[in-house]
């Protein structure tokens, strides 16, 4: 058990449990060792029903992790539940477990239960394959045969319709833990796991729940997403193999995407207080503008979304202590956000910036980022930015080469996100 | 400090009528949108109708509006003209506001048959040869979930929050509870708040098919949706969209607007039951609407009026019952209570539902006339409500609660009032 809380603010929202399923990573823990040494967890792009030499490297969930993760929940519900609903599972069964949270001694409505999606991974190719394969007649379809395999030859998986749920990792997640409260599921990227994050944080403060389960997970294996991410050029060749991401470097050629989960618990600081746990951090500030991005302009949407988020705060700009940013390795993508990163601190001190991209692959809803700002809260320390050797702007404070000691009391992380969603998230020490 | 929220903006897109006056109309004389249907290039189906929406009628009703110009998802067509009729209905069109936000609830995304199989090849899906075929890919298809609230808040100049629900049947029902907290709790002042979806193709439909849960009976024609009647047995799909214009009541009166009704609590729970059936007591449907009238600090005794999920399956509706039963219990409240289904005549818009059902509720208490059940020649004896059978009523409802339930088990109840000026 940690130790108690001391002259904290009782009516903060704090996280104090985590857990994940990430590439190469099973808690937060082993993601912090990675990120102090750059040690990545990309690796050749590899899926039985996809056939592709373009995209070479993929942050993959491994088969057991998988394995592991399908353990988690109950035998019956498996066929039922998609891979990123069983990973969401597993990261909130390992972050209740961090919490010293027991579900089985409070009243199962007082946990709101909150989940991020990243896309829908069904219907996919996968799904009705089968049925697809045998009706194809000389390369055009025959739509009445395929009817026919999807409804009566097994042509589709017959539990597409629940898999495809978008509100899947929430019904396994309540029906594993046995929560009834106050709920909600979300889907695409960046926008669910704000709108997840809003949703549980205001559900705690405003007394709707006691304790909030917010589980987030995601994948870009499907192949229309991959396709679309190719054609706009997104994804890096990877001729330099698992350092091919390279965010804010001058060599930068791409992204590298990927999968993975993580879960956190939410409570009231005096939740916590009263179960005497000690948080891992408090949710300052929530943040968020919509606008559809520009080639030349937007260049001030980390800075709104940053006044957003301190809305309703004691908070200014000069509290933030340090940036976690997307750092997606795009070579436009990465300029840009360099350039809100230099907006958002314009007339203040440069303040160390990080990011965790480079270490799991991009991953849709599946917030490394602040996970990364919760262990930089623990450790007293700015992790380095993995393959950054010669960054594309020197006025900015990059953290390359090695972690920095450094105490952070408010971190900032900061999201742009080119489908027009664009975030702010505050993390405090509490 | 919490806020009173009204409803001001109506719009609702739908096969009773793509106009909030027209659905109201065709509602209070009982017409029904269900019709013969099949999906596209199959002559043969076990699902045999459905409420879709006329492409024809939707291009010519909405031939002038720019914002169509673009490729989009059907679901987000109706959806958007949904959110531009609520504005304008409230008087905010054309009026970029910095603090309205928007809040949806969406479902499944659209994937079509010649989508997917670009993708296939000799042996089975070949990802190099869709992305060679990429040029013939659907535009549509590369629009994300979110696409729908992020559009809504471009073309129409909303910077508040952005929400996209995705709670399977009670998405919409989410959206709108969620954009009723935040303007109550003081997060924001205004929202735009709803669902839009459309099932409507073969593969989702297939799909549904699969785990039994539309209708394939053709016994009973376009009366098919026969919400508490001994004979019901699966749900009618159906597309549209609905959208509500949501504001604190000391906003909605500084600009004059009209006010339809107050939203006064909401409720969500889960069921943490089964995935594929509700409980069969309606547990989580009863703590839902529990924790809407707690909400709203409001007893059983002063609802007048719900307007149901009533899907016309044979699990939801036994259930709801049971649930209603249970939260009314006192002084046996449910025998006073009016009951209807709306989907009996607008079918099932899944993501969507709770939105234009939302709508009929609003306007239930405004006019005072509670819209029907079609269908319901013969109540199963596990369903004895009043569930206002064949033909509109008058009745001088002043709180009603409009449910939504979606699959997986969980849960919403929107709890509304006649409003009634606050004292100045």
């Amino acid at each position: 058990m940690n130790t108690p809380l001391k002259n904290a603010d009782t009516n903060a929202i704090v996280i104090t449990g985590t857990g994940c399923v990430l590439p190469g990573c099973d808690t937060q823990e082993q993601l912090w060792e990675r990120l102090l040494t750059g040690k990545t967890a990309v690796s050749p792009y590899r899926d039985a029903h996809i056939k592709t030499t373009l995209v070479r490297k993929f942050g993959r969930v491994t088969t057991a992790q998988d394995k592991a993760a399908s353990q988690v929940v109950p035998f019956k519900l498996r066929r039922y539940a998609s891979p990123c609903s069983q990973w969401g599972v597993k990261a909130a069964s390992d972050a209740i477990a961090h919490a010293s949270l027991d579900l089985t001694q409070m009243p199962n409505d007082r946990c709101g239960l909150f989940t991020a999606q990243g896309d829908y991974l069904f219907p996919s190719v996968p799904s009705f394959s089968r049925g697809i394969t045998k009706a194809l007649d000389h390369g055009s379809l025959n739509l009445p045969f395929l009817t026919d395999e999807f409804l009566h030859h097994r042509g589709m998986d017959p539990f597409m319709s629940i898999k495809c749920l978008a509100n899947n990792m929430l019904a396994i997640a309540s029906l594993t833990f046995g929560t009834r409260g106050d709920c909600g599921a979300f889907v695409q990227n960046k926008s669910a796991l704000i709108s997840a994050l809003r949703s549980a944080v205001f559900s705690l403060k405003h007394g709707y729940s006691d304790v909030a389960l917010l589980i987030c997970a995601g994948s870009y294996n499907e192949v229309l997403t991959l396709g679309e991410m190719y054609q706009q050029g997104y994804l890096s060749p990877c001729a330099d193999g698992a350092t091919s991401l390279r965010p804010f470097d001058l060599r930068r050629n791409g992204t590298i995407v990927g999968e993975g989960a993580i879960a956190f618990v939410l409570e009231t600081a005096a939740h916590a207080q009263k179960r005497n746990v000690k948080p891992l951090a408090a949710v300052a500030g929530i943040g968020n503008v919509v606008e559809k991005l520009t080639d030349s302009d937007c260049n001030d949407i980390y800075r709104r979304c940053t006044e957003k988020a301190m809305e309703n705060t004691d908070l200014t700009f000069a509290d933030i202590d340090s940036i976690v940013a997307r750092g997606m390795g795009g070579f436009l993508q990465d300029a840009h956000e360099a350039r809100l990163l230099a907006d958002v601190q314009k007339d203040h001190a440069p303040l160390p910036i990080t990011c965790a991209t480079p270490i799991v692959g991009s991953a849709p809803a599946c917030p490394v980022d602040w996970l990364t700002a919760i262990a930089m809260l623990q450790h007293d320390c700015v992790p380095p930015i993995a393959n950054l050797e010669q960054p594309l702007d020197k006025t900015l404070q990059f953290v390359y080469g090695k972690p920095l000691e450094y105490k952070s009391r408010h971190i900032l992380s900061l999201n742009v996100g080119y489908t027009g969603y664009h975030s702010a998230v505050i993390f405090s020490h509490q | 400090m919490k806020h009173r929220v009204v409803v001001t903006g109506l719009g609702v897109v739908c096969g009773l009528g793509y106009d909030w006056k027209t659905f109201w109309q065709n509602l209070l004389e009982g017409k029904s949108s269900i019709r013969p249907w099949v999906p596209d290039g199959v002559d043969e189906f076990p699902v045999h109708y459905a409420a879709a929406i006329d492409n024809a009628e939707f291009e010519e009703y909405f031939a002038a509006v720019d914002e169509l110009r673009q490729p989009m998802e059907r679901r987000s067509r109706f959806g958007l003209m949904a959110a531009r009729q609520a504005l304008q209905v409230a008087g905010l069109l054309g009026k970029p506001d910095s603090s309205m936000g928007v809040t949806i609830g969406s479902g499944v995304p659209e994937r079509h048959n010649p989508d997917m199989l670009l993708a296939m090849g000799e042996g089975g899906p070949n990802w190099e040869r869709l992305y060679a075929r990429r040029q013939e890919l659907n535009p549509s298809m590369r629009h994300g979930n979110d696409h729908l609230a992020a559009l809504i808040a471009r073309s129409y100049g909303c910077h508040g929050p952005m929400q996209n629900f995705s709670t399977a049947c009670a998405g919409a029902a989410h959206a709108i509870g969620s954009s009723f907290r935040m303007i109550r709790d003081g997060e924001t002042d205004c929202m735009l708040a709803g669902g839009a979806d459309s099932v409507l193709s073969l593969m989702t439909m297939v799909g549904l098919n699969l785990i039994g849960a539309p209708s394939t009976s053709d016994e009973f024609g376009d009366k098919l949706c026969r919400p508490f009647d001994i004979d019901r047995n699966g749900f009618v799909a159906a597309e549209g969209g609905a959208i509500v214009v949501l504001e604190s009541e000391e906003r909605a009166r500084r600009r004059g607007a009209h006010i339809f009704a107050e939203i006064c609590g909401f409720g969500s729970s889960l069921d943490a039951y089964r995935i594929t059936a509700p409980h069969p007591d309606g547990a989580g449907a009863a703590l839902a609407m529990q924790k809407a009238l707690a909400d709203a600090a409001l007893s059983p005794r002063d609802v007048g009026y719900i307007n149901a999920h009533g899907t016309s399956t044979p699990l939801n509706d036994k259930a709801e019952t049971k649930a209603i039963k249970t939260v009314f219990a006192e002084q046996e409240h449910f025998r006073q209570l009016l009951v209807s289904s709306t989907k009996s005549q607008i079918g099932h818009l899944i993501a969507a539902a709770g939105a234009p059902e939302f709508i009929a509720t609003v306007l239930a208490l405004e006019s005072g006339m509670v819209p029907p059940t079609l269908n319901l020649d013969h109540p199963d004896p596990a369903c004895d409500l009043d569930y206002v059978p064949h033909q509109a009523r008058q009745a001088p409802i002043s709180v009603a609660l409009s449910n939504s339930f979606g699959f997986g088990g969980l849960n919403a109840s929107l709890a509304l009032r006649r409003y009634q000026e606050s004292p100045t």
